[in-house]
């Protein structure tokens, strides 16, 4: 019913290639992603921003490890606490989605439309499930795509030169 | 100074101070203007790289977060404006993430000293991120636009020169007509007055007050100068005619008669002509002056010349050697008819009777001997003897009369 528009600039992937994408050490895609997640953060724009965020995670994930340090490249107080697979996402400021049935996906999606949340899935490649940042995370890097439409049905603003990076050169 | 060397004219020295005035001021002119520029656009430069830095620096701090070199790349290659030759991202560890750098570099010497003047050392600019220090993007300047100011100002200039060089060239035209022209008149004046071909040459009018002050002075000194010249002249002729004429007849003297006598009897030679030489001598001159007066001599001698003069023709010659002796030249062709026709006429008019300033009235006649060239000689010396003796045989032919009486 939504198309989600994918943005994929970077010519080392090819057409389909994310348009931002970090390097990672061999065994540090814990740390990479939750830098990677910090900078997400980091250049997210909160209507009322809180203090203390609170990131939400949820579902199956694989990098979490390093979030706990993650308020380092976030550049402010990050709680995190996890969420049940459709469970209420009352007070995330920050939705991070892990594996999960698409039925509790959609419902958690649906709960935050038009709220002030920041959603980030880890494994989208396509990056059309909804949220607006989609980890890519690589064996030798960690990449992300935005989705202008995800993004444009959230309250929370994302920096331009993010969007502007994650803009395709040729502007379609 | 050397008498060789030629000095300069006028025109070329004014010319060349022309030139060299706006030759100086156009260079000085041109210089500052070029070295206030140079500092303007070092100025400019060196802001516009920080600009530039601190633009990259903004459009590249989410690549830098992110650690994205190929994002960085893309935020900041549109930054690489003329001017910039290349912008590096710098990690805050100091490796670098991204390098953009600028093609196609003219490698020509403008652009090598822009470089060096400008650009030696590229500006840094820290990228902030959340308060912090994230990374550094280090852009390098290039001197292209500066090269360029370099090369249109050097050839400004050089049009300058060439239009400066036009200005003098046309100026020193005009000095030529309102300066050197009017000199060159006067230069001209004073020089043909000097060589005596003109008696008093006049300058045209100048356009310049000093100049023509110059030449009004100029006119009037030449105009003294000719009339003294003139005066000079009539001196000179009188005096040689006083030396070469008897005061009290007007008749030429001894010396000149010789010298006619010599011109004529060279002609007469070259043209193989012949000529009269006549004697004259008065019969009674000494009683006339010692019964009436030195005055009355006079007049009669006065009068003796007037009728020996009015019986010659306008070539011919009539001179008083001295006392009562007079000579006649009757110039060729001329022969033994006219010697006895002169003769004649001459005897005719002084049989007249002289009224002296008395009143009274006394006769004198002449005793006359002519030599005939080439006949009676071949030159003066035999010619005069023979007229002499001509004139003494007459007069003793006439005392013999008298006495015979």
């Amino acid at each position: 019913m939504v198309a989600l528009i994918v943005m994929g600039a970077s010519t080392s992937i090819g057409s389909n290639g994310l348009i931002a994408e970090t390097r990672v050490p061999p065994g540090q895609h814990d740390a990479v992603v939750a830098r990677t997640v910090g900078g997400m953060i980091s250049y997210t724009r909160w209507p009322e921003p809180r203090p203390v965020q609170r990131l939400c995670v949820s579902g199956a994930t694989t990098y979490t490890k390093g979030f706990g340090r993650i308020g380092q490249s976030a550049g402010r107080q990050v709680q995190t606490q996890v969420v049940l697979p459709g469970g209420p996402t009352r007070g995330c400021d920050i939705l991070y989605f892990g594996a999960m049935a698409d039925a509790d996906r959609l419902r958690m999606l649906r709960s935050i439309r038009d709220q002030p949340v920041l959603s980030i899935a880890e494994a989208d490649a396509d990056c059309r499930g909804g949220t607006i940042f989609c980890l890519r995370v690589l064996p030798d890097r960690v990449g992300f795509r935005l989705s202008i439409d995800a993004a444009s049905r959230s309250t929370v603003r994302i920096d331009p030169r993010v969007l502007r990076i994650a803009l395709p050169e040729d502007g379609a | 100074m050397s008498g060789t060397t030629p000095l300069p004219t006028l025109r070329r020295v004014l010319a060349r101070m022309h030139l060299r005035v706006t030759l100086f001021a156009v260079g000085l002119t041109g210089l500052t203007v070029l070295l206030a520029g140079f500092a303007a656009i070092g100025a400019y430069a060196g802001q516009n790289l920080h600009l530039i830095g601190r633009s990259a620096g903004y459009s590249a701090a989410p690549s830098i977060v992110f650690d994205d070199p190929v994002a960085a790349r893309q935020a900041v290659a549109p930054l690489l404006e003329p001017g910039v030759a290349g912008i590096a991202l710098l990690k805050p560890d100091g490796t670098v993430l991204a390098t953009v750098e600028r093609e196609g570099q003219d490698d020509s010497l403008a652009r090598w000293i822009a470089d060096r003047l400008f650009f030696a050392t590229p500006v840094d600019e820290p990228v902030i991120h959340l308060g912090s220090r994230i990374g550094t993007v280090r852009v390098r300047g290039e001197g292209s636009a500066v090269a360029a100011y370099i090369r249109d100002g050097l050839l400004g200039t050089l049009v300058c020169l060439v239009l400066t060089g036009l200005a003098a060239w046309l100026l020193s035209r005009r000095l030529r007509a309102d300066i050197v022209e009017p000199l060159n008149a006067i230069a001209d004046a004073a020089h043909s007055f000097r060589r005596e071909e003109t008696l008093a040459p006049k300058v045209p009018s100048a356009s310049i007050r000093e100049v023509e002050a110059l030449r009004i002075d100029f006119n009037a000194l030449i105009a003294e100068l000719g009339d003294w010249r003139q005066h000079m002249r009539r001196e000179n002729e009188t005096l040689s005619h006083k030396a070469s004429h008897d005061a009290l007849t007007g008749l030429p003297n001894r010396a000149l008669f010789e010298r006619r006598a010599a011109e004529m009897l060279a002609e007469a030679r070259a043209g193989e002509a012949s000529f009269v030489l006549l004697y004259a001598d008065a019969d009674s001159f000494k009683p006339i002056n010692d019964r009436h007066g030195h005055a009355a001599g006079d007049a009669v001698l006065i009068e003796t010349a007037t009728r020996i003069r009015s019986c010659l023709r306008a070539r011919d010659v009539a001179a008083r050697l001295g006392g009562d002796e007079f000579a006649v030249l009757l110039a060729a062709p001329s022969g033994a008819d006219a010697a006895e026709r002169v003769t004649g006429e001459i005897a005719a008019r002084m049989a007249e009777p002289f009224r002296l300033p008395s009143g009274q009235t006394v006769t004198m006649t002449l005793s006359l001997g002519a030599a005939i060239y080439p006949g009676d000689g071949q030159d003066l010396t035999t010619l005069i003897n023979r007229a002499d003796a001509a004139m003494y045989a007459a007069k003793g032919d006439l005392h013999a009369r008298q006495q015979g009486v």
